[in-house]
């Protein structure tokens, strides 16, 4: 799973091993990134 | 039955327009009010494909705002289902207008120029493709092509004697079109027959025939339709082509019923 | 947040005259009565959505 740490604003990988944080600051808030694909909307 | 109707224009623009039918039931004058706003369609955005998005709004809520979006219509050449791609691209520090939608076709491009979509700032940005279906009012309110449209009766306004001479008089408000016919009674030039809309004597019946008492009666068989359109073409088109679409429903079910 | 594009009553596009209407009625200071007439937003379910409404995108921004 792809993140972003919200302090040092770096792209961080996560595993089910390491836990929530960032393994460049330690930092333990950690944004999740738009996908880069098409979304594609209805207007309804 | 067949009867001839007198159309009368009281007002006319490209966008707006006030007019006198004659010879309609009431029936027939509702069919014709919910045929313009449910049966002529009218290009609108259906499907948007957001490539990039970082403003402050979700992809759904502009969606919403573009589906509102007027754009032109010209009738003659698409089908109803007819599909045209437009696209916009914008970086801020800006606001994207939907001047900047840009079309694959030029017949069909936004009718307004300078709608806001969304407010960008420093580093957002927002780009997508998106369809424009031609799809019926009666399916999406998005898709309607009159906006406010409406219909009153004509009214004729009698003078039926004088008012108390020494009482006070209160205003009569009357709202729509009036027929003349105490043009004798009336400030101004004015002869009997002649449409008045009520706004050229500030709505109030006491302006136009001070110190007369009045009675107002509804003209039989004779509507004052109001009607806008939200750009997508003009006031001519919409109403001919709402009463093209009542014509074609009678003759199929007359043709469906045809023993 | 942003002008809706269309009064939610009648269905009249007035998004295309808040530029205007802001710049004249709001950070300049002409009457909005007069502004609005002059635009042509006539009817009061029009005039409430102009009068009414308030710019939120400055105010979200910085929680982007």
């Amino acid at each position: 799973m792809s993140y972003k740490c919200s302090r040092c604003k770096r792209d961080v990988e996560l595993d089910e091993f390491g836990g929530v944080r960032c393994p460049y600051c330690g930092h333990r808030v950690l944004l999740k990134e738009r996908s880069p694909n098409v979304k594609e909307v209805a207007v309804e | 039955m067949v009867n001839d109707f007198q159309v009368e224009f009281i007002e006319r623009e490209d966008r707006r327009a006030r007019f006198v039918a004659r010879g309609l039931t009431p029936a027939l004058a509702n069919g014709i009010r919910r045929a313009m706003v449910a049966d002529v369609p009218t290009f609108s955005i259906d499907t948007v494909r957001f490539v990039e998005n970082t403003s402050v709004m979700f992809d759904e809520m502009i969606g919403l705002r573009l589906g509102l979006v007027p754009l032109t219509t010209p009738l003659d050449d698409f089908e109803p289902g007819d599909t045209v791609t437009v696209a916009l691209e914008v970086d801020g520090p800006a606001t994207a207008y939907s001047g900047d939608i840009e079309s694959a076709d030029d017949m069909v491009v936004p009718a307004d120029e300078n709608i806001p979509i969304i407010e960008l700032k420093e580093g957002q940005r927002l780009e997508f493709e998106a369809d424009a279906v031609l799809g019926y009012g009666k399916d999406h309110a998005k898709n309607q092509g009159g906006v406010a449209v409406g219909y009153r009766h004509l009214q004729r306004v009698e003078v039926v004697g004088d008012a108390g001479e020494f009482d006070e008089q209160e205003p009569n408000i009357l709202r729509g079109v009036i027929e003349e016919a105490a043009a004798e009674h009336a400030e101004g030039d004015a002869e009997d027959g002649d449409l008045v809309a009520t706004e050229t004597f500030g709505n109030d019946l006491t302006e136009r025939y001070p110190g007369k008492e009045v009675e107002v009666h509804d003209v039989p068989e004779a509507f004052v339709f109001s009607v806008e359109t939200d750009g997508s073409f003009d006031v001519d088109e919409l109403v001919t082509r709402a009463v093209a679409s009542l014509g074609d429903r009678a003759a199929e079910l007359e043709e469906k019923v045809a023993l | 947040m942003m002008i809706p594009v269309r009064c939610f009553t009648c269905g009249t596009v007035i998004g295309e005259h808040w530029d205007e209407f802001k710049a004249r009625a709001r950070e300049g200071d002409e009457d909005p009565a007069e502004v609005l007439d002059d635009l042509g937003v006539t009817r009061a379910c029009c005039r409430r959505m102009m009068v009414s409404h308030k710019d939120l995108v400055d105010v979200v921004s910085p929680y982007q």
